[in-house]
């Protein structure tokens, strides 16, 4: 697993774009795209790649390295989901079937007796959070973004993003438990 | 690289955890490292994308590649043995396929008889074709010349043979084009006056295949000269 593109070597800005690039997407792609599934995006791996196309000709005017590119990626990531939601809302939702996703099926004996779900549990769980606190959580736990980074993307100062996660985790352990009282 | 993120996951977690005072929660500690594992899935970038990236450095999946290049080694073996088996397969049916095609032809025109003689000639031809077909590259200069076009077109390495055919009219004595049941090469040259006697008995097999027909009358003028 080496990769030197993503752990020894961090390229700058203005040595070669296509390299900078290359380990902006070996770095963060997997990131971008958690981040995009766990806030009920369809197609998230489209949308990955879009934020990417999105990022390359905004990479000369880049600060900061990779950590800036990550924080710009993730800017550009929150204004493709906004847009994804109000054109949801303008659109008739169709969705693709897709088997682990629906929530008619019962786990298995052998998921229950290892005491979880499927690994997609907890997307379920945070589709029943209000949508701050899933894009607050989606932002410091899978996109693993600090406070500030994080209150830059969504708008609010850092007490607030702070006051909301505590209340995001809060709701998120409610919805825990009742789930495992339930299954 | 997996050891090192999953603890730094767990520390974030930790961190996490501890500023909003659930210290304590491991079940949500549980819950969120299952939240940041959705982070693990790197997808597969676009063309477009690996359009703009470092061509030798797009993926280093490490694994992938490596397998991927020892498992193609058997499958690009084995799938060339069997269009080698398959194109053999294929050769025989269509030689077969043709001269049941001419046999049906000759049947409309001459009646039983003719169906029985040239079915039988068919049969021939398509053994003569099938036997000889390994050994044919070793015995190209030979010359085993066989008249029957129908197979010759099934029979795209044999296409050397098939020249010598056609150059063997021009050498005077049209007769060499001898049956097929003769499978040896060389009685043709030698025998020119003894063809005929074994001609009569097989006259009719050449006329109708083969393209000129000047052989077959020409076959009993030649031993009258000596």
């Amino acid at each position: 697993m080496l990769d030197p593109l993503t752990d020894e070597y961090t390229p700058t800005v203005g040595e070669d774009p296509a390299l900078f690039f290359t380990a902006a997407y070996n770095s963060f792609s997997g990131q971008v795209r958690g981040y995009l599934q766990a806030r009920g995006v369809h197609d998230p791996e489209a949308v990955t790649q879009d934020v990417f196309l999105a990022l390359y000709p905004k990479i000369p005017s880049l600060h900061g390295g990779l950590q800036g590119a990550k924080s710009l990626l993730f800017s550009i990531a929150h204004a493709r989901l906004v847009d994804h939601y109000r054109k949801r809302e303008r659109e008739p939702a169709f969705s693709s079937f897709e088997p682990e996703l629906d929530d008619r099926r019962a786990p298995s004996a052998e998921a229950q007796a290892f005491g979880h779900g499927e690994g997609l549990g907890v997307t379920e769980l945070l589709a029943g959070l209000r949508d701050d606190y899933r894009e607050v959580l989606a932002l410091r736990v899978v996109a693993d973004l600090s406070l500030e980074e994080t209150a830059a993307i969504m708008g609010k100062t850092q007490g607030a993003v702070k006051q909301l996660q505590r209340r995001a985790l809060h709701a998120l352990r409610k919805c825990a438990l009742q789930r495992n009282g339930r299954s | 690289m997996s050891e090192k993120p999953a603890n730094g996951a767990a520390a974030g977690i930790d961190r996490l955890l501890a500023e909003a005072g659930l210290r304590d929660a491991a079940d949500l500690r549980g819950e969120l490292l299952e939240l940041r594992a959705l982070a693990e899935v790197r997808p597969e970038p676009s063309a477009q994308l690996q359009a703009l990236m470092v061509p030798g450095a797009v993926l280093r999946h490490a694994e992938d590649p490596a397998t991927d290049s020892t498992a193609a080694a058997p499958v690009d073996e084995l799938s060339a043995r069997r269009s080698r088996r398959r194109l053999a397969v294929t050769a025989v049916a269509v030689a077969a396929s043709l001269a049941a095609g001419a046999t049906a032809a000759a049947a409309s025109d001459g009646g039983i008889p003719a169906a029985l003689s040239h079915l039988g000639e068919a049969v021939g031809t398509v053994v003569a074709k099938v036997l000889p077909a390994p050994a044919a590259p070793p015995a190209a200069p030979a010359a085993p010349s066989f008249s029957p076009h129908p197979t010759e077109a099934a029979h795209a390495p044999g296409a050397a043979p098939a020249p010598s055919t056609t150059a063997t009219p021009p050498a005077g004595n049209p007769a060499p084009v001898t049956p097929h049941h003769s499978g040896s090469s060389v009685e043709p040259r030698k025998d020119i006056p003894v063809i005929p006697s074994e001609g009569p008995v097989k006259v009719p097999v050449p006329a109708p295949t083969a393209p000129v027909p000047v052989p077959s009358p020409s076959l009993p003028e030649v031993p009258a000269k000596p």
